[in-house]
């Protein structure tokens, strides 16, 4: 396998976008990537795009091909992929895998969704499009509900409580309000949270990330044709993808995925490097519980100790492990399928020290994104090349 | 209280691996060629959650509960709760009703 690169990065920002069609949103995004890395298009040889409902939320498919016609990129394989919310990490996945392997020397990957124009209940039943609608789907499960599920869970074994949870609340809005790209930072008191509305107990709204619109894009290319790039380039040290339970009641324990777990393990395998080695993580917080799961699952945090490390500030940008510095999913927005691009180029940006909520002396960034019900989960490792 | 209504489960006829009703081949053994048994709808409460942003299929029941409970026979299940007042993790719960293959569970205490 090739050593490969990440060459460019583009996004636009994360929010509301009423006026911009999806298509419009993707070819934004990686038109920036590619004039970033100053690769001539004709050298990109496939294009990788990570969208999970645009079909029943917008009426269009074959997104791939059009953002890859709209580009003007040459007459390329270009395939959309879907893995729920972890479509993103998905499509770089296989962008990854395109170049390692030697069968073309640059690929694009997208990640886009556009969502906020449908009411609640709609968009709440297309992302139920990625339960196991023949088992948990008919109890009338949701995704919230989920992780209302794991958080109960969570909370009988380790004691966690309503305060820890809003400690990871008010550090990923507090993270969005210096993130430029970020839908909804905001200032929050543990009273706010503690008084905003009720979900799905004992998950509330401030635990919750918005539907938004959105995409993000990179560019990465074979690290031998690397020099005639026009940014610093970005190392992978390792891209994994696993499965998890399909099925809610199929997983062992609801306080842990295993699909992240493994993920991270492979992970770390391949990069040879171990969780102590990380600097800074933007994983997968569809909601505050998740972080705390997640940063437990991926080996950053002691089992248990995910709401107490993010209680204790430990979590935090000056922290032992700076978490979600973007302002994470709850914060900088969820559209789904361009959410694990978006965290790539969120990482992209600390480890070159240009981002607007730097971490001090970031080298090693990762990103975790989780689809479904735990079902996909994509876990890379970053480093910038002359560290 | 009656007897807890039973879970309808299908039980593979090579291997002998019981799973929900809905596998096409035994995800242990690719076989096809299952028994319908029925398991005893009781157990204990893993967790639950008060829905109260539903999809749209759902939206006219809210708020309901939703819970998973683990069953005697080893099977992990995803049903509706009734009476979820004071319940806790670990509680035994019993099956009431099946509503359209979801199983209906309610505290025994």
């Amino acid at each position: 396998m090739r050593d490969v690169v990440i060459a460019g990065v583009g996004s636009t920002t994360f929010g509301k976008h009423p006026d911009r069609s999806i298509e419009s949103l993707a070819v934004s995004a990686a038109a920036q990537a590619i004039t970033e890395s100053g690769i001539d298009r004709q050298r990109i040889g496939a294009l990788y795009l990570g969208n999970f409902i645009s079909g029943p939320l917008n009426g269009k498919e074959v997104l791939a091909g059009i953002v890859g016609d709209q580009l003007g990129l040459p007459n390329i394989p270009c395939t959309k992929v879907e893995g729920a919310c972890a479509s993103g990490g998905i499509a770089f996945r296989h962008a990854w895998i395109a170049i390692a392997s030697g069968m073309c020397d640059a690929a694009l990957v997208v990640g886009v969704e556009k969502m906020t124009h449908g009411s609640t209940s709609q968009v709440t039943a297309a992302l139920n499009c990625a339960m196991d609608n023949e088992n948990d789907g008919k109890s009338g499960l949701t995704f919230p509900g989920l992780f209302g599920l794991a958080w109960r869970v969570h909370a009988e074994r380790f004691g966690t409580t309503r305060d820890h949870v809003s400690a990871v609340v008010r550090k990923n809005k507090g993270n969005g309000l210096r993130n430029p790209l970020a839908q909804m930072g905001k200032a929050l008191t543990d009273d706010e949270i503690a008084a905003s509305a009720m979900i799905c107990d004992p998950l509330q709204l401030y635990d919750c990330c918005p539907a938004s619109d959105g995409a993000a894009a990179v560019l990465l290319v074979a690290k031998s044709i690397a020099k005639e790039t026009s940014s610093v380039p970005i190392d992978i040290l390792a891209a994994i993808q696993t499965r998890g339970s399909a099925r809610i009641a199929g997983h062992p324990d609801l306080g842990t995925f295993e699909a992240t777990v493994s993920a991270a393990e492979r992970a770390y395998a391949q990069s040879g490097l171990k969780s102590s080695d990380i600097d800074v993580v933007e994983l997968h917080d569809c909601f505050s519980i998740a972080e705390i799961l997640d940063s437990e699952d991926l080996g950053l945090v002691p089992r248990g100790e995910g709401a107490i490390w993010a209680a204790e500030g430990r979590t935090a940008n000056d922290g032992d492990i700076a978490i979600n510095p973007s302002g994470g999913l709850l914060s900088k927005g969820h559209p789904v399928g361009a959410t694990g691009v978006g965290q790539i180029y969120e990482i992209v940006q600390q480890l070159r020290g240009t981002h607007p909520n730097q971490v001090a002396h970031a080298r090693i960034g990762m990103t975790h994104n989780l689809g479904g019900t735990g079902v996909a989960c994509t876990v890379s490792i970053l480093r910038r090349s002359d560290a | 209280m009656t007897a807890p209504v039973t879970i309808a489960m299908q039980k593979c006829r090579n291997c002998g691996t019981v799973d929900v009703l809905t596998r096409t081949v035994c995800s242990n053994c690719l076989g096809d060629s299952f028994d319908r048994i029925d398991v005893e709808g009781s157990g204990t409460l893993v967790s639950w959650t008060t829905i109260r942003r539903a999809p749209t299929q759902f939206r006219d029941e809210v708020p309901y509960d939703v819970c998973v409970v683990d069953l005697p026979n080893g099977q992990r299940v995803t049903g509706r709760l009734m009476g979820s007042a004071g319940v806790e993790v670990g509680a035994p719960v019993a099956v009431t009703e099946m509503r359209d293959g979801t199983p209906i569970f309610s505290s025994l205490r």
